[in-house]
């Protein structure tokens, strides 16, 4: 009602200034009286509606991909400093920085993936070789090689992060409940303190931090001559595919 | 385009064995989809199995105690399983709530308990203890459970108990571990049943100690794997240092 009366609001306005002031001023009283009467709801007296069976299918892939995919990263970095940190010592801090940073996604998944209950990814063992491997070997390559491995998987997380972020932002509007009434909320009662349960809030404010460092570690790889390293179209659009390949099964297995 | 990940999720039938095993538990949100009048009518048909065993006698005289039409006995086998086996299943998973509820009382002995394998070892023989009032059905309940039209039901039940027991024991597996003691937990579970049915010391002591003698064994066996593992690091890396060394002699 009080969108549609805006509504109308902003019609008059075209046609005369002096209504137009006069008629915001009602508005405005009107939506105060109304805040008087409402409820202020904040994340305790609210319930959240039922998911539906896919919206829980994707937390539940979301969940198992991010651990198998942090997985990866940490191996990744293990395998890239077992060969660079004694050859490279200036390259030390950098990639220690790295993958303590992994470390600590890869817990964090490790974490929820026990608390929510989530089935990890079946081929795991495989996981641990593959992405120590390609760590290893990209490093033996050369330390270029090493830098245009990591731009290769970061860019892949990165944009799979931002992809889970969008189905996160706009597929998971539950209906809210009051939790003493048990009425459903009207859209004006709903703040964006609220919005969301702080169950899937969390999820995406995790995923949003991760998804920064991740392209975090993409610049420094790029600073440290990633771009130098031969043939690096060919090496980075090869890891990019083999990431891809992973995540596809890493979601379904 | 955005919407294209859940949509799809959403037409999929789940085939395949591992969308049997129970997936993402929400804190915030219930999950949709239960089917109440069906599974309310089989809730209430359990309290007569005791007496007349796993048979459709009990959901016969359930609809009639509600005053509901006799026709209704229909909706139970509609997806055409036997009312036996439906009553069987709906049991089980009824136990399992059970189990849920006693463990979460404050007062239960389960929260003193420190170790994670002794924790298994109560949950299993606590649920054991569940079985005692049906004990001399249960033969033919489990019978129809292994039916082979039926199993893939029965196996996700009986993963889903060994799921909810390796949880509440707090198992913090990220790996293949998480499958293995799934597993391991399922077949002790089974075989401590066909032992407790054969079982006629008093208060099922044998069982007891029979539950305790596997989960034991699971645990030695989880320590071998976690040792061989790391044997297997230590050796890849010392070998790693050794041609490295090689390496650098010429």
């Amino acid at each position: 009602m009080l969108a549609r009366s805006t509504k109308s609001s902003l019609v008059l306005s075209k046609t005369s200034a002096l209504v137009r002031k006069f008629s915001t001023r009602s508005i405005v009283s009107q939506a105060a009286s109304v805040e008087d009467l409402a409820k202020e709801y904040h994340g305790d007296n609210v319930n959240y509606g039922e998911l539906s069976k896919a919206q829980k299918a994707f937390l539940d892939r979301v969940i198992r991909v991010d651990q198998a995919g942090e997985l990866g990263a940490n191996y990744i970095y293990m395998g890239q400093y077992a060969v660079l940190a004694s050859k490279y010592p200036h390259l030390k801090p950098i990639l220690q920085h790295m993958w303590d940073q992994e470390i600590h996604h890869h817990n964090t998944f490790n974490k929820l993936q026990t608390q929510r209950r989530v089935r990890p990814s079946i081929i795991t063992p495989l996981w641990k070789v593959g992405a120590v491997a390609l760590g290893a070997g990209t490093a033996l390559i050369g330390k270029e090689a090493a830098m245009a491995c990591t731009v290769a998987v970061e860019t892949v997380i990165g944009g799979h992060y931002n992809q889970q972020l969008r189905v996160l932002m706009n597929q998971y509007d539950t209906p809210i409940y009051d939790k003493e009434t048990g009425v459903k909320l009207t859209e004006d009662s709903i703040n964006k303190d609220i919005e969301t349960s702080p169950e899937i809030e969390e999820l995406k404010h995790t995923i949003k931090e991760f998804r920064d460092e991740e392209l975090e570690h993409l610049d420094t790889a790029l600073e440290h001559d990633a771009e130098k390293a031969v043939p690096y179209i060919l090496l980075t659009e090869g890891i990019k595919l083999i990431c891809r390949g992973a995540i596809w099964t890493a979601e379904r297995i | 385009m955005l919407r294209t990940p859940v949509r799809r999720l959403a037409v999929r039938k789940p085939i395949s064995l591992l969308s049997t095993i129970r997936s993402y538990h929400s804190r915030d949100h219930k999950i949709a989809g239960d089917e109440p009048l069906e599974s309310q009518i089989l809730t209430k048909s359990l309290e007569y199995v005791p007496t007349y065993g796993f048979n459709s006698n009990c959901i016969t005289r359930t609809i009639r105690d509600l005053n509901y039409p006799d026709s209704l006995q229909a909706i139970i086998s509609k997806d055409g399983s036997s009312p036996e086996f439906k009553l069987m299943l709906q049991w089980l998973i009824e136990q399992r709530k059970n189990l849920e509820r006693e463990i979460k009382q404050p007062e239960s002995e389960f929260h003193n308990i420190a170790d994670e394998y002794d924790r298994v070892s109560y949950l299993i023989k606590k649920r054991l203890e569940l079985n005692e009032p049906v004990i001399k059905h249960l033969t033919f309940g489990i019978s129809q459970l292994v039916i082979p039209y039926y199993l893939s039901q029965s196996m996700e039940e009986l993963h889903n108990l060994s799921d909810d027991i390796a949880f509440f024991a707090g198992d913090g597996s990220n790996d293949f571990a998480w499958y293995s003691k799934r597993m391991g937990i399922s077949s002790i579970y089974v075989s401590s049943e066909l032992y407790q049915l054969t079982d006629t010391s008093k208060d099922f002591k044998n069982t007891k100690k029979f539950v305790d003698d596997k989960v034991q064994k699971l645990n030695n066996l989880g320590n071998a794997y976690n040792s061989a593992e790391q044997w297997g690091m230590f050796n890849a890396i010392s070998l790693v240092n050794l041609i490295r060394s090689q390496l650098v002699r010429g």
